[in-house]
């Protein structure tokens, strides 16, 4: 059996997603697992063993040739369609959309299968079918409110694919000791960070507090100037994602606003410190991890939407964030209070 | 057309046209050397480059592009026979395509457009006497002519999905969502791959 899986969203998404595949593989357990990604996050394939074969959508490829004067004009038409042959001549079983967007409904229906299951469109009309869940998840998880459910436990639901509960924290503080603390202070998305100061400060402070931690900062090769014009005497390492789960396996702690590697942190077990500003939404795409340790600072105009720039004359939610904040997460792992937490720290029950 | 060729201070050859050189007289290698160095070549495979004049665009993309798949058009046979007479090399490393007609594509130029939809790049330099005609196809050559895309419809997708009255009222095919614009209300293979693009940019 071979089974189409369209995964078409960001990255942290994608590795989100890796919580399905074991109880995919466990309710078809002879199917082959193909999966259609972005082009743009190859380099993590190597983190789906589970994946006989991965198929690109180039995305921002042909949103590029699209602009183009000098690029034949259909030539993004070709290369879908190229990419739908490749699709077809595999001649799938089952797709399953994971994705949930416009564009990849369509796609559904311009690749065969014999069942298909997930928003996808019929004759060009956007058929959701009878699933409860799907329909539930297609009001609801779109809006700003918090929602009920987690994205894995509604694609659980949707898909009727068993989840396991959220593993473990493995490695977590130990106070006393000497403990590796690894930070992303820079995601891809500006509303999400905090400034780059208060990092600092918070680094500084919690140098005073806990001088035998180890502090790593780490970011992209895209990242490395900034990193390194703003931290001058830190250790910075820029790394691949490959790399960058490689010492976070080696560490204690994470603190990073940055979607994948926050995932990432949950999957190799460390305490994961998500820093909830701009359009986070932890209830809905919190680390899948047990426990799990959000800061959500709570200003009025917090989560913002996604595609839309801060509309604030200055970051609320980042500056509603304090770096004390983040160190009394330290003093609760030593099982004590120094500060009283001025603004909420949620803890989201799973 | 009156063709001559003169040799520059620097004993490099020039192809003229009625009186104007068909690429930089004083420094054709200079001139060559910045229009490769404006193309983005790592991220090309094949091109088709637009106006062949002298050569020596051509020659420097070889050189400094050995991985790509270079196609030449130009319409004047003088142009091919100074390029094979000074890049004898390089003419056999080139496809050459020859346009007997002007400002037309061929049938022969036109599958070749329409199966590699290679990236076009004009050289205006050797666009000199003929820069309408040149235009023409450049325009043809990237698909953003309704004639050459009334052809591509009739040949590859059905006509039977496109409303090309709908593409005649744009006076300039820029852009793929005019394409789009033009699909019929039906629901065809065309249609749905139309909208995973439009998504893209919307």
């Amino acid at each position: 059996m071979k089974i189409l899986v369209i995964s078409l969203l960001r990255l942290g998404d994608l590795l989100m997603q890796k919580h399905l595949l074991a109880g995919l593989l466990k309710k078809y357990p002879n199917a082959e697992i193909h999966f259609l990604i972005r082009s743009e996050f190859q380099s993590i394939e190597f983190f789906f063993p589970e994946v006989k074969k991965f198929f690109h959508f180039d995305g921002l490829r042909w949103q590029s040739l699209m602009q183009k004067q000098n690029q034949n004009i259909l030539r993004p038409l070709k290369e879908l369609t190229d990419l739908l042959d490749r699709l077809n001549n595999e001649k799938f079983n089952l797709i399953m959309n994971w994705t949930h967007q416009k564009g990849s409904a369509y796609l559904v229906e311009l690749i065969d299968a014999n069942e298909k299951l997930g928003l996808q469109t019929r004759q060009g009309q956007f058929f959701l079918g009878d699933n409860i869940w799907l329909k539930e998840f297609n009001n609801h998880f779109g809006t700003l409110g918090p929602s009920k459910y987690h994205y894995l436990e509604y694609l659980s639901r949707i898909f009727e694919i068993e989840l396991q509960p959220p593993p473990k924290v493995l490695r977590s503080y130990v106070p006393g000791q000497v403990n590796r603390v690894i930070v992303q202070p820079l995601t891809s998305d500006a509303k999400k960070n905090w400034a780059l100061k208060n990092f600092r400060k918070w680094i500084q402070l919690h140098r005073e507090n806990f001088p035998l931690d180890l502090i790593s900062l780490i970011g992209s090769p895209s990242e490395s100037q900034i990193l390194h014009d703003e931290f001058k005497n830190e250790h910075i390492h820029i790394l691949s994602l490959a790399d960058a789960y490689e010492l976070l396996l080696d560490s204690h702690v994470l603190v990073t606003g940055d979607t994948a590697i926050k995932h990432l942190g949950a999957w190799a077990q460390i305490t994961t410190i998500e820093l909830a500003l701009g359009s986070a939404q932890p209830s809905k795409t919190g680390a899948w991890q047990s426990p799990q340790y959000v800061l959500e600072p709570k200003v009025s105009c917090h989560p913002c939407p996604h595609t839309q720039n801060c509309s604030q004359s200055s970051h609320l939610c980042g500056e509603a964030l304090s770096a004390e904040s983040i160190e009394n997460l330290f003093f609760q792992f030593q099982g004590g209070n120094k500060w009283e937490t001025k603004q909420r720290t949620t803890f989201p029950q799973l | 057309m009156n063709f001559i060729t003169q040799s520059n201070s620097q004993s490099r050859s020039v192809l003229f046209e009625n009186g104007k050189a068909l690429c930089s007289y004083l420094n054709p290698e200079k001139e060559a050397l910045a229009w490769v160095a404006r193309q983005e070549i790592q991220k090309m495979t094949d091109v088709l480059i637009l106006g062949l004049g002298a050569g020596y665009h051509v020659e420097q993309l070889l050189r400094q592009a050995p991985h790509l798949s270079i196609s030449v058009v130009d319409f004047r046979p003088e142009c091919f026979r100074f390029f094979e007479e000074e890049f004898p090399y390089s003419s056999n490393k080139v496809k050459c395509f020859y346009l007997r007609d002007g400002a037309h594509l061929d049938q022969r130029i036109f599958n070749f457009v329409s199966d590699i939809q290679p990236l076009v790049l004009p050289f205006r330099p050797a666009w000199q006497n003929h820069e309408h005609q040149f235009a023409d196809l450049y325009t043809q050559m990237t698909f953003r002519s309704l004639e050459v895309l009334e052809k591509v419809f009739h040949q590859q997708i059905s006509s039977q999905e496109m409303d090309l009255s709908k593409l005649a009222s744009q006076k300039e095919l820029l852009h793929l969502k005019n394409i789009f614009e033009s699909t019929k209300e039906v629901e065809s293979h065309l249609s749905l791959k139309l909208s995973v693009l439009r998504e893209l940019w919307i």
